[in-house]
């Protein structure tokens, strides 16, 4: 056992690993208040940790793509356009419609067998397919500035980076599930 | 795709791939709430810690197979599976923050939920509840993280590409299951 060795991992890490769930309580909260709606159409449940999990595997891909790109030189590290950032978002906004046609089937056709009703694959279509990409957009331009920070401050990605992107990836895949379930009446 | 390079097409390729193992982690992770739904139901603020017990779950066990996954490059811990100073370094550094962090975030949710308007079922329940699942999920997910690192660099696969979109997928689902019993000890104690 390494006494100083463990000592410097917990210092390095312990602030960030506090502060990352912190944020990830707001999307607790907000799937809280929406308890009782949540638990007439159970699906929209199921859908959290998926919504939740797309916008934070996103976030990190696209931080760690560019932190990489920016360490070999491959773009300036400012904000303009490039056409490295335009072929990383249109293979991104292709995988997540891919990813959303394979979770309605995946849903639609497994979920009556969880014992979870389906709210009918139209409605999955819609609210997979234009919540990933509004996941997506929102969630790269976030990828954006942490890569750029991150390159700046010349931290560890995988220490300090990554886990606040999974963490602003939860709200915002709980906050656009629950805005869209809204707006079609689901919620 | 046509007139799309090679380099672009492995990029797309490689992330569908991650993108569908990702995928069908957290759909077993959204079955397993919605077979929670009772319990979330009859534990108030219950919700409130999923998505943080998640994340703060996915943040240890990431980082600690990347690593474990370093350390085997450079041959301070190795492929025999013997404990070396390195991996017990890990090992406890690993649970420590797993159980400390579920207690610290069980507290915090507590008090968040009481802040907000919300019910709770307490703070020794929540803070018990979250316990509970951090401490089973911390020896699973060890398992799970560091010593398939190993077996994955010893059958000759470099740990750092596979494990990553691997931990987390498996993460969510354990995570998920130790809640679940982490709740049914809580209902069965109080």
């Amino acid at each position: 056992m390494d006494w100083i060795k463990a000592k410097k991992i917990l210092s390095e890490s312990l602030p960030v690993l506090i502060l990352a769930p912190l944020l990830s309580l707001l999307a607790g909260v907000m799937l809280n208040s929406t308890l009782e709606g949540l638990a007439r159409v159970p699906i929209l449940l199921t859908l959290a940790p998926i919504f939740s999990g797309r916008a934070g595997d996103f976030g990190v891909i696209i931080a760690s793509r560019l932190t990489s790109a920016l360490h070999l030189g491959l773009i300036p590290p400012r904000l303009e356009r490039n056409p490295v950032l335009r072929t990383y978002l249109l293979v991104d906004v292709t995988v997540i419609l891919i990813a959303a046609v394979y979770v309605s089937l995946v849903l639609h056709f497994l979920s009556p067998v969880f014992g979870v009703p389906s709210v009918g694959l139209p409605f999955l279509l819609f609210i997979t397919g234009l919540g990933f990409l509004i996941i997506v957009l929102v969630i790269f331009a976030v990828g954006v500035l942490v890569a750029i920070f991150t390159y700046a401050s010349g931290l560890d990605p995988s220490n300090v980076s990554f886990p606040i992107v999974t963490a602003v990836g939860d709200v915002a895949g709980v906050a656009t599930l629950i805005l869209i379930s809204r707006v079609l009446g689901l919620l | 795709m046509v007139g799309v390079n090679r380099r672009t097409r492995r990029l797309f390729t490689e992330t569908l791939v991650g993108e569908l193992v990702g995928i069908s982690g957290s759909l077993l992770a959204g079955y397993g709430l919605a077979f929670m739904l009772d319990d979330l139901r009859s534990l108030p603020a219950f919700l409130v810690l999923v998505p943080a017990f998640l994340e703060m779950r996915g943040s240890i066990s990431g980082a600690s197979a990347a690593r474990t996954a370093t350390a085997l490059h450079l041959g301070t811990i190795t492929s025999r599976l013997e404990f070396s100073e390195e991996l017990q370094t890990e090992i406890v550094v690993s649970t420590f923050l797993g159980i400390f962090l579920s207690a610290v975030l069980g507290v915090v949710a507590h008090f968040f939920s009481i802040l907000l308007g919300f019910s709770s079922i307490g703070l020794i329940q929540l803070t018990v509840l979250s316990v509970v699942a951090g401490s089973v999920s911390s020896v699973i997910m060890l398992f799970a993280a560091d010593f398939s690192s190993i077996l994955f660099y010893r059958m000759g696969i470099d740990p750092n590409n596979v494990v990553g979109p691997y931990v987390a997928m498996l993460g969510d689902i354990v995570s998920i299951g130790s809640l679940f019993l982490g709740a049914r000890f809580v209902l069965w104690v109080f």
